[in-house]
């Protein structure tokens, strides 16, 4: 089903959300309620909010981690149902960074860029090739055999943004990035994420709970109580 | 990837494959024994150039005894080339375990495959001297000129044989009646050997085999190399050495599948990640399965490869010297390749289905 734009912006609609809600434990626990929202093509967005407003759990839906309690959203005009080929889209459309970096302990940084590359059609050497670019693109060059528990937590993580990029995602989805690293490796990496995100216009959204980096986006979603607040963008209206 | 994922903690995944290998070892030693008993009771009687073995109906092992005037009758038939009697029993000599000790008809073709490696065979049926096969000798440490005592009667050693099969050279052999009298039963034995005219088809043998069962009430027929394996008691044995077999595989299965759990459990939050780098379902379940089949088969080459030095172990030993050879077929190796196949799969299968259906981001929590 193709869904039409509620804004009509000069950039095409990536996420069109329209009462999303997630209820956790029966009903008792509402995580979200009824967000609607629309993300657009190359939108550098962070996420904003305390701990537990739903932010990371809006994330996840539209990750397709997990599923809506109730409201719909779409993604490039195609409803995100039953019909959707979630894994497909995982593989080919998003990356996915999270805060505790994920990455698999008994694989060298290498082997964990590889790993999304092996749910593709790529021969062996086109995956090599496209994970070793990334490490030297990300600064780890010389890390490429490292086993993650010999990195720092910013090498581990700019490990995790390679492996987010290997199958050339058009959108990143970073849950809190920087949650588990000092403010210099946080810093680092938010400016090599305004990096990828300027260089390759792909649309990023951050999940964070820390206003310094949601400062390094150029729009800023507010989250309470899993609702939307506000929406602004800087040096802009808001939308 | 599955390599790695066994090799992550590699002591319970050595446990684990010990657990499969005890498994696969004891089917391997059990049934490689029985099938051994098969096929050195199937060499024996061919060495001795038996087509054909009639013996008595009994439960045991070893048959019942018969007339032996039987032999002729049954020598009266057309297939027939020519047939003996023969008295076997199973008898513990001196201070060693129990050694066949085999009486043939002195005019019979039973004594026509033996060597002489020492000494000599006996002059004639009434000599009380008996022939050592070359392993009975070596167990019981006689030579030519010795006297050994069987049951009352002694007799003298008078030569060391070769009999081309292990129960032959495990053996003592001598003339039928001295035998008859040393354990008792006279004008008995438990086997017609019997040599076939060189035209008869193995199917012209089998119906001669149905003929003499239903013609001589009390008699069992059967072709040389199938005698063991339709005996009753050996049928009950084989089965009891698979039941035995398949037991200590069961433990096996149960440590493999304890092993694919916990390998899932512990692993959730990866297989969540895999899932949210956009890993199908099949590729999980692929993933588990691989892994729960090479947990199989690296339990199964250590199970061969200690299964076969158990085996080598016992045939050595003095209470199985000279009774039976064991034997490992490809068909043996290949139904416990199956086996060892067959519990990776089994033992794949739920780990495989839990990994696939977890919710991403609930493993991702985890």
């Amino acid at each position: 089903m193709t869904l039409p734009c509620s804004s009509s912006p000069s950039r095409g609609c990536v996420y069109q959300i329209e009462d999303l809600a997630k209820d956790y434990d029966g009903g008792r626990i509402q995580a979200l309620r009824s967000v609607n929202l629309t993300i657009h093509e190359g939108d550098f967005v962070s996420i904003l909010g305390r701990s537990g407003c739903g932010k990371s759990t809006l994330l996840q839906m539209l990750g397709t981690l997990e599923e809506p309690s109730r409201g719909s959203f779409s993604y490039r005009g195609s409803a995100v149902d039953g019909n959707f080929d979630s894994c497909a889209y995982r593989s080919r459309d998003i990356g996915f960074i999270f805060q505790s970096f994920h990455l698999l302990p008994t694989f060298t940084a290498l082997e964990n860029v590889l790993m999304p590359m092996l749910a593709t059609r790529t021969t062996q050497r086109e995956r090599m090739g496209r994970a070793t670019e990334l490490l030297h693109a990300v600064g780890l060059g010389e890390r490429l055999n490292h086993m993650p528990s010999k990195l720092s937590g910013g090498e581990r993580q700019r490990v995790a943004i390679a492996r987010s990029l290997a199958n050339q995602p058009r959108v990143l989805l970073a849950d809190e990035p920087t949650g588990n690293l000092d403010s210099e490796s946080g810093n680092d990496v938010m400016e090599l994420l305004s990096r990828i995100h300027r260089e390759q216009g792909l649309t990023v959204l951050v999940v964070t709970h820390d206003p310094v980096v949601a400062a390094f986006t150029r729009r800023e979603i507010r989250m309470k109580d899993g609702m939307v607040v506000s929406d602004t963008v800087r040096g802009g209206s808001g939308l | 990837m599955a390599l790695r994922g066994l090799l992550r903690r590699p002591l319970r995944t050595f446990f684990t494959a010990a657990g499969v290998a005890t498994g696969i070892a004891a089917i391997i030693a059990i049934v490689g024994l029985s099938s051994g008993m098969e096929k050195s009771w199937a060499r024996g009687l061919k060495a001795r150039g038996t087509d054909v073995v009639v013996s008595g109906k009994g439960s045991g092992i070893m048959p019942g005894l018969i007339d032996m005037n039987l032999t002729g009758r049954i020598a009266a038939y057309a297939e027939c080339e020519r047939a003996t009697g023969v008295l076997w029993q199973q008898l513990s000599i001196e201070d060693s375990s129990m050694i066949v000790v085999s009486g043939r008809e002195w005019s019979g073709f039973g004594w026509n495959n033996l060597k002489v490696t020492g000494g000599r065979l006996p002059q004639n049926g009434e000599e009380q001297a008996v022939v050592l096969g070359i392993t009975a000798a070596e167990m019981l440490g006689k030579k030519p000129g010795d006297k050994i005592q069987i049951e009352l009667e002694e007799f003298t050693v008078v030569g060391i044989v070769d009999g081309g099969a292990v129960v032959e050279n495990g053996s003592i052999t001598l003339a039928l009646p001295l035998l008859q009298k040393a354990v008792g039963y006279p004008g008995k034995i438990n086997f017609v050997n019997v040599q076939l005219k060189p035209m008869v088809t193995e199917t012209a043998a089998r119906a001669l085999c149905r003929r003499i069962e239903s013609e001589v009430p009390g008699l069992r027929a059967t072709l040389a190399s199938e005698t063991l394996a339709s005996n009753r008691s050996f049928r009950m044995i084989r089965a009891g050495s698979w039941a035995t077999s398949l037991l200590a595989i069961t433990a096996g299965i149960f440590g493999v599948l304890n092993t694919m759990l916990m390998s899932v459990f512990e692993r959730t939050q990866e297989l969540g990640l895999l899932s949210a780098l956009g890993w199908r379902r099949r590729q999980i379940v692929f993933m588990v399965m691989v892994e729960s089949i090479a947990l199989a088969l690296a339990g199964y080459v250590c199970g061969v490869v200690s299964g076969l030095g158990m085996l080598t172990g016992l045939a050595r030993s003095p209470m199985l010297k000279g009774v039976l050879e064991p034997y490992v077929g490809p068909e043996l190796l290949l139904t416990s390749l199956g086996i060892a196949l067959l519990v990776g799969l089994a033992c794949g299968i739920y780990p495989a289905w839990k990994a696939a259906n977890t919710s991403p981001g609930v493993a991702l929590r985890a």
